[in-house]
């Protein structure tokens, strides 16, 4: 298929505006409403994409980054007045010390017990939260958050969050496609290996998850000033499910796919859920499919689907295993 | 006083050694995190509550609970599980679903509300121990507790297949090698788990009311008591019930909002520096990889 060289960033391009400009073709306030929240979960599950598609661990705690992300802006919001997107970035910044920390600590472990401790983090930092009442408002809430008129209008959080979720999009695929990119590549498929190069596993691993991290906390500021208020259901351990569902279904290491099923399943389930309460049964059932049949959810759709491409991918999956099948024997590569 | 807050705990550790007994014995065969349990759980809560209802007692209703609980465990691992054998981390992200699915039918069938468990005769009284009432319900569970602690510990030691499930416990690989088919094994051992949640479930719903969310509510306790216990540890589970339930008694009774946070914060600690839990073996040869 003959391509020249400015089509593909051309459609990109056209594909992106018309992603920011869309609500206002078809819209009604509701959609653009919905769309809104949408595009919020697609950058919070592109985030949990980094966890699983890049580190290979699974967090069951994924919630406590996005939750922060919506207290820490709230309290900063409410002790500074700044301008609520500036509050956003700033918030998510001075989150990132404590997710490496975090991180570190987490990444003593793998595996199940990886699994275990985030889960634990996340529900530690829920208690306090609930328990914090005078600084969080317990159970009840954070609702008087000072949000700047710009936030309040629905179009520009729409715009901002689209925007928000492109540039994720872009860096997260950037990164991928270089050398940093391969070397968590490595460092995923073959701990070992990589670190005979020099490369430490809790480094690059911790360093993937404080960007999953940073991203996840962007997307709570961003739903603070959609919710208005802030809440502790967005630390729960219902909000980790949620988006760990997202992203496998996505694909697990598919950063447009997580951000397209983010976006998708949350305007579905909140167009749909008001109908039938038949939706977490139908998610769970489908998401178990994709774990069993389609476990590159729809990335490896996309994949399988293109012409071409799919011998490719399976001599390169071959190579793959067979180096590292000589490096786990510890014998001669060839 | 002192007396009634230690027999609370005591029976709280009871209820989280049958809870949580079944989730460790699965990680230590299948190295999988069990998210299921909390479906079967579930499960069990409302089939007490259904068994109560209609006029059953509180042993038939309980059989009832362990049954469903391992019925659907067992198919799950035929139907969903066995396919994915070698695939650790597809495995415990197919437990995930398997609860969530679990508990939203629950949901969409009873409702979301809490319904009171119908509770009669001498279970629903009272007993006066040191000078305070203290409910027989509770003392049932110390005693349930107790006898499943010995039913495990004496299938585990005298029996064939107990011997079995230590050796795979121990070593897959080399249990394999002595001619021990593990496959057969870990539907059991599954299927058992579920047996002991959905048991667990039972006795869960009169002293706690019966919800759909019962099994997620409970899954941070499990959690916390396997990691302390050393999964695949049953006399590790029962030590981590007991301290526990007494500690979440004796700091529930001075500071109740503190109880859950203390304890999910000894569980962080153990887990950053004896991952193994107190009584478990180091995971050193054990393969915690997750694919």
């Amino acid at each position: 298929m003959p391509r020249s060289r400015w089509l593909r960033p051309a459609a990109l391009a056209a594909l992106a505006c018309a992603f920011l400009g869309w609500p206002w073709v078809t819209g009604t306030p509701f959609i653009l409403n919905l769309l809104t929240g949408g595009v919020i979960w697609g950058l919070f599950a592109l985030s949990y994409d980094l966890v699983l598609g890049w580190t290979g661990e699974i967090s069951f705690g994924h919630a406590l980054w996005f939750g922060s992300g919506v207290y820490a802006t709230a309290l900063f919001l409410q002790a500074t007045h700044v301008d609520t997107f500036l509050g956003i970035a700033i918030a998510a910044i001075l989150l990132t010390p404590l997710s490496l920390v975090a991180h570190l600590l987490s990444l003593r472990l793998r595996g199940a017990y990886f699994a275990m401790i985030t889960f634990a983090l996340a529900e530690f930092a829920h208690l306090l939260v609930e328990n914090a009442t005078s600084v969080t408002g317990g159970t009840n809430g954070l609702t008087s958050v000072p949000l700047s008129a710009d936030a309040l209008a629905p179009g520009t959080l729409y715009v901002l969050s689209a925007l928000c979720l492109l540039a994720g999009l872009a860096a997260v695929l950037l990164v991928r496609r270089s050398r940093a990119g391969s070397v968590v590549r490595a460092v995923r498929d073959n701990p070992t290996r990589a670190a005979l190069f020099g490369y430490s596993e809790v480094w690059v691993k911790a360093l993937t998850l404080v960007a999953a991290s940073f991203l996840a906390a962007v997307a709570g500021g961003l739903f603070l000033a959609y919710q208005g208020m802030a809440f502790t259901g967005a630390l729960d351990s219902g909000t980790s499910f949620t988006v760990l569902l997202m992203a496998v279904i996505g694909g697990a290491d598919s950063a447009w796919g997580a951000a397209l099923a983010g976006i998708l399943l949350y305007v579905l389930e909140n167009s749909l859920s008001a109908t039938t309460s038949h939706w977490g049964i139908f998610l769970g059932a489908v998401y178990i499919a994709v774990v069993r049949f389609l476990p590159g959810g729809f990335g490896a759709l996309a994949r399988r689907l293109r012409p071409g491409r799919r011998g490719r991918g399976k001599r390169q999956d071959a190579i793959l295993a067979a180096g590292q099948a000589a490096a786990e024997q510890g014998g001669p590569e060839r | 006083m002192l007396l009634n807050v230690l027999l609370a705990g005591l029976s709280l550790a009871a209820f989280y050694f049958i809870l949580s007994a079944g989730l460790s014995l699965v990680f230590g065969i299948m190295g999988v995190l069990n998210f299921a349990s909390a479906g079967y759980f579930v499960l069990g809560v409302y089939a007490t509550w259904y068994g109560l209802g209609h006029g059953w007692g509180m042993l038939p209703a309980l059989l009832l609970a362990a049954a469903v609980g391992g019925a659907v465990a067992w198919l799950v691992e035929a139907a969903l599980l066995r396919p994915l054998y070698g695939n650790v981390g597809g495995q415990i992200l197919t437990t995930l679903g398997v609860m969530l699915i679990l508990g939203e039918t629950v949901n969409w069938i009873f409702g979301p509300q809490i319904q009171e468990e119908p509770m009669q005769g001498l279970l629903a009284g009272t007993v006066v121990l040191g000078g305070m009432p203290f409910p027989v319900y509770r003392l049932l569970l110390i005693a349930a507790g107790i006898m499943i602690f010995l039913l495990l510990s004496s299938v585990l030691r005298d029996t064939a297949i107990g011997l079995k499930v230590r050796a795979g416990v121990e070593s897959q690989t080399l249990a394999e090698l002595a001619g021990v088919r593990v496959a057969p094994l870990r539907s059991f051992v599954y299927a058992a788990g579920g047996v002991l949640a959905g048991l667990a479930g039972g006795l869960y719903g009169p002293f706690s009311g019966v919800y759909p969310t019962a099994g997620v509510d409970t899954l941070l306790l499990t959690f916390i008591v396997v990691v302390i216990g050393g999964l695949g540890s049953v006399p590790g589970t029962l030590a981590a019930s007991l301290v526990i339930g007494l500690a979440e008694a004796l700091v529930g009774f001075y500071a109740p909002n503190l109880a859950l946070t203390v304890n999910v914060l000894a569980m962080i600690v153990i887990l950053v520096l004896r991952p193994q839990g107190l009584l478990g073996k180091p995971p050193g040869r054990r393969d915690t990889h997750a694919a």
